[in-house]
């Protein structure tokens, strides 16, 4: 419930690795972190410029943001990391979802702007009646 | 109708080895466009799919990319474990086979020699987390004065001092056996949390050119070296083996414009 839109699938194309004491990859066949590939694949190899040049830009950034899309949304918010929910790229896929996700925070947050909202009508309320009676005393006087 | 189709290229092989190609990225057909002693590994794709104009929508699109350096990866992974290959860096995408076929001729000299500097090998990846409690000190009685507060606060910085530098001299030391195990040696900036997906932090994050024959070899000692760690609460993790990524390089001593 709390996985952004589709996190569930991916991670289960890709299960999250717990490695062993030392060795972790077995010639391939074990699936590999994706952050390790990423950091491969997007950050080494050798470049061989042809007619169409396309740069990505800070791949550290791009490849946390990939992570997090796979990570657990839970494991990253003990972490601390909980900016994807403001983010585009993150959460626009289905911000239904993605809204029902985080509900808990909203609903509370949505019942104290209520709440404020509230007062603050009251308080109007109040102040109108406190001018209109300082009104009143002014003509009397 | 040619408009419509990208090459992208997974990576260089030698001329002459016959191994059967994977399925490339969305399934598409692996060929291989041979230029005198080695070959590009390469799928045709549709721009539409991963065209210079999705390449650049999709720059910052982490479902996307994550596709794509999946199935990039997988096409070499699959090649590694027959025969040397020069991984290539995403993007590498070219208008039509004769363009790429112009710049590999281009640069021959150099990418034969890069290709050779990896003949017979394959590469390691080496990771030691922090995982064990860092040593504290156990005083839990009340200071009984100010200034004996300090002296307490200031032997407490001093251990964590020595431990810390003693934490980095065996991840050195472990660093130089492993590269003494192997053919050449990388380190690359630890993996932040976020990226590692671990709470434990990580001290080391290498890479290894190992020859093909040295893996059994290369394992023991990782085991043997990790054995060590553990008891001052670190553990050494290794991967593997990978296309080699980290050394797909052009040799220093080979001379530009050598073709």
């Amino acid at each position: 419930m709390v996985d952004p839109a589709g996190l569930e699938q991916t991670s289960q194309s890709q299960p999250v690795h717990r490695p062993g004491p030392a060795f972790v990859g077995t010639g391939g066949r074990q699936p590999q972190q994706l952050a390790d590939v990423l950091e491969r694949v997007l950050d080494k190899g050798i470049v061989i410029v042809g007619d169409i040049q396309v740069r990505l830009l800070d791949i550290e950034l791009l490849t946390i943001k990939v992570r997090l899309m796979i990570a657990s949304v839970d494991r990253a918010r003990e972490m601390g990391i909980n900016w994807w929910e403001g983010d585009a790229f993150v959460s626009s896929p289905d911000q239904s979802r993605q809204a029902n996700g985080s509900g808990d925070d909203r609903a509370e947050l949505q019942r104290r702007i209520d709440a404020l909202e509230q007062r603050l009508a009251q308080d109007e309320k109040a102040g109108e009646i406190h001018a209109g009676q300082g009104e009143e005393r002014r003509e009397r006087g | 109708m040619a408009d419509d189709i990208v090459v992208h290229a997974y990576g260089l092989v030698r001329s002459g080895v016959s191994l059967p190609l994977p399925r490339g990225i969305d399934g598409a057909a692996v060929t291989l466009v041979d230029v005198g002693r080695f070959a590009a590994l390469v799928s045709e794709l549709s721009t539409d799919a991963l065209g210079e104009e999705q390449w650049r929508a999709h720059e910052e699109d982490p479902r996307w990319l994550q596709h794509v350096a999946t199935e990039h990866h997988a096409v070499l992974q699959a090649v590694v474990d027959q025969t040397d290959v020069l991984p290539l860096r995403l993007p590498a995408i070219y208008r039509d086979t004769g363009t790429l076929r112009r710049v590999l001729c281009e640069q021959q000299a150099e990418l034969e020699a890069a290709l050779e500097s990896v003949r017979g090998h394959v590469e390691m990846g080496a990771k030691i987390f922090l995982v064990g409690p860092s040593a504290k000190t156990e005083t839990q009685e009340r200071p009984r004065s100010g200034r004996d507060y300090l002296a307490r606060r200031s032997a407490e910085a001093a251990t964590r001092e020595q431990a810390r530098v003693r934490r980095q001299q065996q991840v050195l030391t472990v660093h130089e056996q492993l590269a003494h195990g192997s053919t050449r040696g990388t380190v690359n900036q630890p993996q932040e949390a976020a990226l590692s997906g671990r709470q434990e932090p990580m001290l080391l994050n290498a890479a290894y050119l190992l020859a093909r024959g040295r893996f059994d070899d290369f394992v023991s000692l990782a085991e043997q070296l990790n054995a060590d760690l553990a008891a001052d609460g670190m553990a050494l993790e290794i991967t593997g083996p990978w296309p080699p990524y980290n050394f797909a390089q052009v040799p220093e001593s080979t001379s530009v414009g050598g073709a």
